[in-house]
């Protein structure tokens, strides 16, 4: 039950080192690219994935979706293998997929430069000049995977237990030297790894079972287990379809029990058009990646733009067209009339979502037209949103009409939705920290420490004040009011004024500290 | 000589290749299907192609040894690679060896014309 995973360049020695340890362990080996290949069978459409990445091209919705499915299906494998006997595996991404598995012992395999160049000089049978660039292009390309897949540094030497420098030390050395690092008990199964590993693969397997069901293929949920009881956690936007998650599940072998949670914040941002590039956006992502909330986008056009084709009405056919349908009835080659709808989108909003997406924060996108009780009956209400941001509406008719037409929304939106409705130029004061802000703690601060020093330096003339009326100041005996009336307008004013100062100084550290 | 592009199309599946094959020639080109690798090669030692798109994994002969011999013996030839089974690794040396472009399968047939259009753009540059 012992796991070995090994992370390699390429051409840096990594397989045969795989391949000679697991001989000497009497272990099975397994190589990424089985794994590959595995997944690519079972419908997986991996090298898009890896193109994706190769082509340094942003994952769109579908692809984050496979990608979570790819993560299922290497996990659920490795998990399998090792859960009948020992396990090395040698790729990229081993030393990651089992996160909490602590008895896995984490290699990374390295050679000089320069003999890798020859290597793939010699075996590919290339020049020099191309060996180098294709090295450095791959080891590019393995950066950008792990970093997309799982969102570390795959050159991280902190990722790993030993990094193993074969340049000086041959392959058969090097595994006989890491058979005894094997036998270390910190590399040993135990009950609780045994049962982290049954996790997973049982959280992996459920991913994968609504991953092959045409009607939850879509849907962008997570999923994990704890001794058979089976939490998975959906977007607002899939509430249509959380009924199904327990039914597709049934067929899991081992899941006891199910539980299903909606994502518990979610952000609706309303906007005439979309702009990647603007500083809302960014602030959005930020209060969202504070919040752990999904955005919800509804571009809303002018009276005379066409809409464009919102995922709501494409029909179940165009809908399922837009996945990776890969069947030997196709050979892999789809109807040109396939409808890709996120190519339909104007660049703004595609190019907004996919900051979203890439943000991890996508959550789902609408475009309609109309004033805003059309926009208020398009809103799903069983959604709990947690703030709904206003944008520039009909930005094309001038500033006046936009900023009223915005201001109309906003207003609209509040009285009718209980939650809270912001224009998007108010975040930055209502949710950002900036120098503005940094002015207004300072004087919050000024005030609240004058206020405090005040009292404290003068406790007691306070404390007679309040307790039997004396008049701290002559000019009101010369008035003739009554001490008592003036010490309790005193704290009247001091009070609200006090709490005023201090809740705004407390309100920015808490900013600071990023506690919304 | 006839000035219809020449298109030559490997593929170890039937299906890929009349698909394809059908789409292709409704954009006026001259396409040739080949089963195997040996028949490809076979006629690529017959008639030279402008352009050849060939799947990475088919039978005995593979499509970069077809792609070693394309840039071997008609190295103006535009190689184009396709296969459900891409990886990064792959890819680049199908690059490096001197391949124009590479799809990933599943992909539809107007990814394989706009890159079959940008390799004929290449080709009159040439």
């Amino acid at each position: 039950m012992q796991i070995i995973c090994i992370s390699r360049g390429t051409f840096s020695g990594g397989k045969k080192l795989a391949e000679a340890l697991a001989e000497k362990l009497g272990f099975d080996c397994l190589a990424r690219e089985e794994l590959t290949d595995m997944a690519t069978a079972s419908g997986i459409p991996v090298g898009k994935l890896e193109m994706t990445v190769v082509r340094r091209r942003p994952m769109t919705e579908a692809m984050i979706i496979e990608r979570e499915r790819y993560k299922a299906f290497v996990t659920s494998v490795l998990c399998e293998r090792a859960r009948s006997r020992g396990l090395v595996y040698h790729g990229r991404t081993g030393h990651l997929v089992l996160p909490g598995v602590t008895h896995v012992l984490r290699l990374r395999a390295i050679l000089d430069p320069e003999q890798r160049v020859l290597s793939a000089m010699d075996r590919l049978r290339l020049s020099r000049e191309k060996a180098q660039s294709y090295i450095n292009d791959v080891d590019e390309d393995r950066h950008r995977w792990v970093r997309t897949l799982y969102n570390a540094d795959w050159k991280d030497p902190t990722s790993y237990d030993l990094v193993v420098n074969l340049s000086h030390m041959s392959v058969e050395n090097a595994a006989t030297a890491l058979v005894s690092m094997a036998q270390l008990p910190e590399f040993q199964a135990t009950p609780a790894t045994k049962q982290k590993i049954d996790d997973l693969l049982l959280a992996s397997r459920c991913r994968l079972a609504l991953g092959s069901d045409p009607r939850s293929r879509d849907m962008d949920v997570k999923v994990r287990s704890d001794g058979g009881i089976v939490s998975v956690t959906y977007l607002p936007r899939h509430e249509g379809k959380a009924e199904l998650i327990p039914e597709v599940l049934a067929t899991v072998p081992d899941v006891n029990e199910v539980l299903c949670t909606m994502a518990s914040t979610n952000v609706l941002w309303i906007q005439g058009k979309f702009d990647p590039q603007s500083e809302s956006l960014e602030q959005i992502v930020d209060i969202a990646t504070r919040w752990n909330a999904a955005v919800e986008l509804m571009e809303i056009k002018d009276e005379e733009e066409p809409a464009s084709p919102a995922p709501e009405s494409l029909t179940p056919e165009q809908k399922s067209d837009a996945g990776f349908p890969y069947s030997s009835e196709n050979g892999g080659i789809l109807d040109d009339e396939a409808f890709d709808y996120e190519t339909e989108l104007d660049e703004g909003l595609r190019k907004t979502r996919q900051r979203l997406i890439s943000a991890g924060r996508a959550g789902g996108y609408r475009v309609l037209k109309g004033c805003p009780k059309d926009v208020l009956s398009s809103i799903d209400r069983t959604v709990d949103y947690n703030l709904v941001v206003v944008g520039d509406l009909c930005p094309s008719k001038g500033s006046s009409v936009s900023k009223r037409r915005t201001q109309e929304m906003v207003s609209y939106l509040l009285d009718n939705m209980h939650v809270p409705v912001i224009e998007a130029s108010e975040m930055k004061s209502q949710f950002m920290f900036g120098p503005a802000q940094f002015m207004k703690l300072l004087g919050f601060a000024a005030m609240v420490v004058i206020m405090v020093f005040g009292v404290m330096s003068h406790q007691k003339d306070v404390l007679e004040f309040i307790s039997k009326g004396t008049c701290l100041f002559s000019a009101c005996e010369e008035v003739g009011m009554s001490n008592r009336i003036l010490s309790a307008l005193a704290i009247a004013l001091f009070v609200p004024v006090f709490a005023f100062c201090y809740g705004g100084f407390t309100r920015f550290i808490f900013r600071i500290l990023r506690f919304d | 000589m006839e000035d219809r592009l020449q298109i030559m199309l490997v593929d170890d599946e039937e299906i890929v290749g009349k698909r394809l094959k059908s789409s292709l020639e409704k954009e006026g080109y001259a396409i040739e299907f080949f089963l195997t690798g040996s028949e490809a090669l076979k006629r690529l030692d017959e008639k030279h192609f402008d352009i050849v798109v060939t799947d990475i994994r088919i039978d005995e002969i593979d499509g970069l040894e077809i792609l070693d011999a394309v840039m071997e013996n008609s190295p103006e030839t535009k190689t184009i690679m396709i296969t459900g089974y891409a990886t990064a690794e792959i890819a680049r040396e199908a690059l490096a060896k001197g391949a124009f472009d590479f799809i990933a399968k599943p992909f539809r047939p107007k990814d394989l014309r706009e890159v079959i259009i940008k390799a004929a753009r290449q080709i009159k540059r040439d």
